[in-house]
């Protein structure tokens, strides 16, 4: 990033550049101002609008109202909460154990470790087998089968691997001699360096925790207690479009209801997406921070 | 270099062995599963020293019940547990059902105690496949969890020794409801046991009888689009091309919305008239020859009508990536007149909001249309069938229970209970003394919710047309559509719920099927919105490619089917 | 000895790193420290003395090493590894009631069933080209916008963009499915413009040539700001001092951006790329299931979307894990060409 040189063709540059990244703010800002506009209109005239939403259909608080009533949103938020908390704990501390270990030089076994980690990323023994092993671990129905399996990303590994591969040699040499081990130069030294790359993951790690339902729904059959809010969520999005059968009965639900349900939908999303959006500016500061890296003096 | 590759090649053997060792040893839960589990004796009865004459008893696990005055069985407290789809209304309010009132005092009632597995909505299908890979099956698995998602259906599951096989404990004795129910109906009497001779629907809820089956699916119209045609209500084919191209004339831009929940192509509402399905299996005039729509001759007429409408902008470009809610505001837009669809949406999207505030857009039902006056429907869809089935694992340890409880689902009170809930709380009578039901909004309060029916228990869909027409669905449920669903024949319709396929004729079919129906929609639509231009010759292609596509070999599996339908 | 060391130089893959003058120093002091490390390492005897020796060595050198890797490898062998004998169900008639092990062995004829399809070239081909259009158009855009963010002054305004950029990522794919055939129907305002642009008649999203288009299209407007984080975190890595270096050599905005910003982030660049190469065959049926309809079926139709048509009404566990079977197969050997090219040119790798 030059700094301060100015010159005409560069004022250029900065000015159309700022432009352009105004309109790329747009065009991505629109889709969640659709969901916001949807949630807060009137669910009767939302039903009757066909096409792109610029504003609120009538402004109304229903949708948010429903929500707010429903004690399975609040169950799924506390239970996501604490998958994200202690869930990204975990899934950090073996990452960055594995990320070291396979990013230091020159022992036997590394490369083949290496092969394998990545080996899983495309075979699996898919859904019926896992839930078996999770099933005689004596995991499931508790909140370790969503904390657990799945908690490694090798995705996330290899980029922090790559993050601790590129830390200056001469600094970790010098420690090594000076008689650290493999932990002290992990949390003294290779940690304090990556912080880039740690906020970065953490990120990741955060926001697919956020969004996680997929082990929930396999192994907690039992326990809608300990259900994420993804998975209510999913609950409130099924459309039952598929009527054949006996059961083409009426519903029991009121008019007003069934059309409350698309606004609540949209309500929900934006209830349950608003706070790991508030997660990125918070780890922001730590991207900045990272440019220490290149300016150490050999 | 060598070593390297040295070791890689170590590492994965000595990974592998570790593997093999692990999944050969510890091959979890794949105990023998012998079919009659039940063979240890169990503490649900040691039959008392004087029995009566009229305890029900089931040698084999050495159960014994009796009867309370009214006749319902009393099973000694005994727990049972259920898998079961729980419904949208509730997820909120139970994690269970077995925390609803009805289900209480069913409970109460047969001295019982039920418990619930509830797949999360929408993964039922994972939940399900999961359930049976384990090793803890329910006792009961309801709302059709076999035949939706066990590959083979319940053929298949009773020859794998995953269901019990309660024929025997059918008797006068211990199921006097279902087989006064069900089994004396000779609409139902092929259908109540499988191919096999097993009785495999105790507990199948009924729908519709000789005198009134119904739909809840019909073809409307706005009132003022056809006035303004000058036109009577159509019959015919003809009629209704005629009155669609008035209503354009008139500036209705597209006179006849369809979309994409397809009801019009599963209703048959526009097929009926040219004698074949629009999409699926049918009966042929003679009762006895199986034929598939899409394959027919007629097919290439019924083609050519909508293909023929679709290209004068009668019909709306857009249907197949539309919903519902868009199809009632096109129409409450004036953009559309005539639509047909589930009569449950007509009143949220349409009725409500719309016609009760602004009567000059009512709607109006119209008959099904046909190709000459005078002419017949044998194709209704109607809700004449069985469905909602209910299974018995070979896992549990009380069987007869099982029948048993099955069985007091036919009772008229616990029955009159699941479809209304307690009065008060899901219910309020009417003036006519018949149930209403309680509407769910979102005030409604959680007592109200606890109390209110619980409609996948529901037995048999109210079939008195009177109590239909007027106090259950008579607000804005276009009581036209459902008089004319009543009056026509289902005579044509085939209905899976009747036949079982041999573990072959199911692996043919899951191997073909997907295929054929990919290419069948395909084609569908691209005749209609004439990308693919339809010709004597063009469809002559398009029938040689469904051959092709194993279409007769399909065909003649149903047969085959139908007439071991027609032998049992 | 003189190969391992040549192999290390070669698998080294950094976050940032250093260029011109700084990488010649660098290989110096990697010589350097090679040299070292052959005096301090314990020197073994010439003959080809016993595997397990050496790895029993190995273990004592590296004990505390091993130890830290320990934690991971019992999580991989017994998440991964333990159930990997499922894949068996691919070779099988899988029934669940009567488990893996005594399910009906049919050898291919899973596979047969896939290949023998009349749709399976076509779903293929669909998977693939999709991939591939993801691949040229969409992955170059989260570098070039992370590069040109990273041009913004003003940090708030930075901090701001880069805020707002990734949010679509989290709309759930549902509603930003409605909202796109919203938009491409025949009175969506993009058919419009399109139709009014070019001579195209007609809805936008009933037509298969125009469904790879809305689909890249789409998934690139959803994701590029959250793909461009990891090259956001990487850029941070580059030395100010070179870029004030290189003005007074007199360098311009696009020099600069071409001979320091790119290479410094391009070890992160071939990383994401090989990683890319590793899921052609594999696209999430989700998306594609809500924006197809049949009249699109020839460019929408992919493999997770026929897969999943298929086991809607058939739960045939068989037939699914012998298609991701043989797609994981063809991943994982593009994977591993990527990553060896990727080798032969001086570049970093995975492995």
């Amino acid at each position: 990033m030059s700094k301060i040189h100015g010159s005409k063709s560069e004022t250029a540059f900065r000015v159309i550049n700022g432009l352009f990244m105004f309109i790329l703010a747009g065009i991505t800002l629109y889709p969640l101002l659709y969901v916001v506009f949807g949630s807060f209109s009137d669910p009767a005239k939302l039903s009757r609008f066909r096409g792109a939403l610029l504003k609120p259909m009538g402004f109304s608080l229903k949708g948010y109202e429903a929500v707010f009533s429903m004690k399975n949103f609040w169950l799924g938020y506390r239970n996501t909460l604490f998958y994200v908390a202690a869930g990204t704990a975990i899934s950090m501390l073996l990452t960055i154990l594995g990320a070291y270990a396979l990013s230091v030089k020159g022992y036997m076994l590394k490369k083949p470790v290496m092969f394998l980690i990545v080996f899983t990323m495309y075979f699996s023994g898919g859904m019926i087998p896992t839930y078996l092993v999770v099933k005689q671990i004596g995991f499931v129905d508790t909140i370790w089968s969503v904390l657990i399996p799945g908690c490694i990303s090798v995705y996330n590994l290899i980029v922090l691997r790559s993050s601790f591969q590129s830390i200056p040699r001469n600094l970790i040499e010098s420690a090594s001699i000076d008689g650290a081990g493999h932990i002290r130069i992990l949390f003294r030294i290779v940690l304090p360096l990556s912080s880039a790359a740690l906020a970065t993951i953490t990120l990741f790690y955060g926001a697919s925790r956020w969004g996680a339902w997929y082990s929930a729904m396999v192994y907690l059959p039992n326990r809608r207690d300990l259900y994420p809010l993804q998975m209510f969520l999913r609950e409130l999005m099924v459309t039952e479009n598929n009527m054949d059968a006996v059961a083409d009965e009426f519903s029991t639900e009121s008019a007003n209801f069934y059309l409350l349900k698309n606004v609540i939908k949209y309500a929900a999303v934006i209830v349950s997406t608003v706070p790991i959006l508030c997660l990125y500016p918070f780890l922001q500061k730590y991207f900045i921070k990272g440019v220490l890296v290149g300016s150490l003096k050999e | 270099m060598k070593r390297n590759k040295c070791l890689v090649l170590f590492t994965t053997c000595l990974l592998s062995f570790c593997l093999l060792l692990v999944s050969c040893g510890g091959s979890p839960s794949e105990d023998s599963k012998d079919s009659n589990k039940g063979e240890k004796s169990t503490s649900a009865g040691s039959p008392p020293a004087s029995e009566k004459e009229d305890a029900l008893t089931y040698k084999k696990t050495g159960e014994s019940y009796t009867r309370d005055e009214q006749g319902y069985p009393q099973l000694k407290g005994v727990t049972l547990k259920i898998w079961m789809p729980i419904a949208k209304e509730y997820v909120d309010v139970v994690t269970t059902y077995a925390e609803m009132d009805v289900v209480k005092k069913w409970m109460e009632t047969c001295d019982v105690n039920l418990k619930f597995a509830h797949p999360p909505l929408g993964q039922e299908a994972a939940n399900f496949a999961v359930m049976i890979a384990g090793d803890e099956l329910p006792d009961m698995i309801f709302s059709n969890g076999i035949d939706d998602y066990y590959p083979g259906k319940s053929t298949m599951a009773y020859e794998d020794g995953l269901l019990f096989d309660y024929t025997k404990l059918v008797s006068k004795k211990n199921t006097p409801l279902f087989i006064k129910k069900v089994a004396d109906d000779p609409y139902f009497t092929r259908a109540i046991k499988d191919d096999e001779g097993r009785i495999n629907t105790l507990g199948v809820a009924v729908s519709g009888s000789e005198e009134s089956c119904t739909t809840m699916f019909g073809l409307m119209t706005r009132k003022d689009m056809l006035e303004a045609t000058g036109m009577d209500v159509p019959v015919t084919i003809d009629d209704w091309y005629q009155m669609l191209k008035a209503m354009k004339a008139n500036g209705v831009e597209y006179p006849l919305i369809i979309d994409g929940d397809n009801y019009w192509k599963t209703r048959n509402t526009f097929s009926n008239a040219y004698g074949i399905s629009a999409n699926d299996y049918y009966i042929k005039d003679d009762n006895k020859t199986i034929a598939y729509g899409p394959y027919e001759d007629a097919y290439y007429d019924y083609l050519s009508t909508m293909s023929k409408w679709y290209a004068e902008g009668l019909i709306n470009p857009d249907f197949m990536n539309q919903d519902q809610q868009q199809t009632w505001s096109m129409i409450a837009d004036g953009v559309g007149a005539c639509t047909v669809n589930h009569l449950y949406n007509y009143n949220p999207y349409y009725y409500m909001p719309v016609e009760s505030k602004d009567p000059s857009k009512a709607m109006v039902a119209v008959d099904f249309p046909v190709l000459k006056k005078g002419d017949t429907m044998r194709l209704m869809v109607t809700n004449r069938n069985i469905g909602n089935r209910k299974y018995i694992t070979v896992d549990t340890e009380y069987p007869l229970a099982c029948v048993l409880l099955l069985d007091s689902l036919y009772d008229d009170d616990l029955e009159f209970m699941f479809s209304n809930g307690i009065e008060g709380l899901g219910y309020t009578m009417s003036e006519n003394n018949y149930p209403v039901i309680n509407t769910i909004t979102a005030d409604t309060t959680d007592e109200e919710l606890l109390g209110s029916r619980i409609y996948p228990l529901e037995i048999e869909s109210d079939s008195d047309l009177d109590y239909l027409l007027t106090d259950k669905y008579c607000f804005g449920a276009q009581v036209g559509c459902v008089q004319f669903g009543v009056k026509q024949s289902y005579e044509g319709i085939l209905g899976e719920w009747r036949l079982n396929y041999t573990s072959e004729e199911s692996e043919t079919i899951s191997k073909y099927d997907t295929d054929l129906n990919t290419y069948r929609d395909e084609m569908m639509l691209k005749f209609i919105t004439g990308q693919e231009k339809l010709t004597e010759s063009s469809f002559d292609a398009y029938r040689k490619k469904m051959k092709d596509l194993k279409m007769e070999e399909l065909i003649a599996i149903r047969q085959a089917a139908y007439d071991r339908y027609l032998n049992r | 000895m003189q190969e391992t060391t040549f192999c290390v130089l070669h698998a080294v893959s950094s976050f940032p790193t250093l260029t011109g003058r700084e990488s010649l120093q660098k290989k110096y002091k990697r010589r350097e420290y090679n040299i070292m490390q052959k005096m301090t390492t314990v020197s073994v005897p010439a003959k080809k003395s016993g595997f397990f020796q050496k790895l029993s060595k190995d273990f004592k050198q590296y004990k505390s090493l091993y130890l830290i890797l320990l934690p991971v490898l019992i999580y991989f062998i017994i998440f991964c590894y333990w159930p990997m004998n499922g894949v068996i169900i691919a070779f099988k008639k899988y029934k669940p009631r009567l488990g893996v092990m005594d399910s009906k062995w049919v050898g291919l004829e899973n596979f047969q069933q896939y290949f023998g399809s009349a749709f399976f070239k076509r779903t293929v081909s669909n998977t693939i080209l999709l991939n591939l259009y993801n691949l040229i158009f969409g992955f170059p855009v989260p570098i070039l916008f992370a590069i040109l963010l990273n041009e913004v002054q003003n940090k708030a305004y930075k901090k701001v963009i880069q805020s707002i950029t990734y949010l679509p990522h989290f709309v759930t794919t549902v509603i930003v499915a409605s909202m796109i055939i919203q938009f491409t129907n025949s009175e969506g305002f993009i058919t419009y413009l399109v139709n009014n642009l070019t001579g195209h008649s007609g809805s936008l999203i009933s037509d298969a040539s125009m469904f790879r288009r809305i689909f890249v299209i789409s998934g690139i407007w959803q994701s590029f700001g959250w793909n461009s984080i990891i090259y956001m975190a990487a850029l941070t890595g580059i030395n100010p001092d070179l870029y004030e270096a290189s003005y007074i050599d007199g360098a311009n905005k696009f020099r600069q951006i071409w001979h320091i910003t790119l290479p410094g982030i391009m070890p992160t660049i071939v990383i994401m790329l090989i990683l890319a190469c590793g899921s052609i065959m594999s696209l999430g049926w989700e998306k594609a299931f809500l924006l197809q309809s049949p009249l699109t079926y020839e460019t929408s139709d992919i493999i997770s979307t026929f897969v999943y048509r298929k086991g809607f009404k058939e739960q045939d566990y068989s037939y699914s894990t012998a298609v991701d079977l043989f797609n994981s197969v063809i991943n994982l050997l593009l994977l591993t060409l990527a990553n060896s090219f990727s080798k032969r040119f001086g570049e970093s790798s995975l492995w």
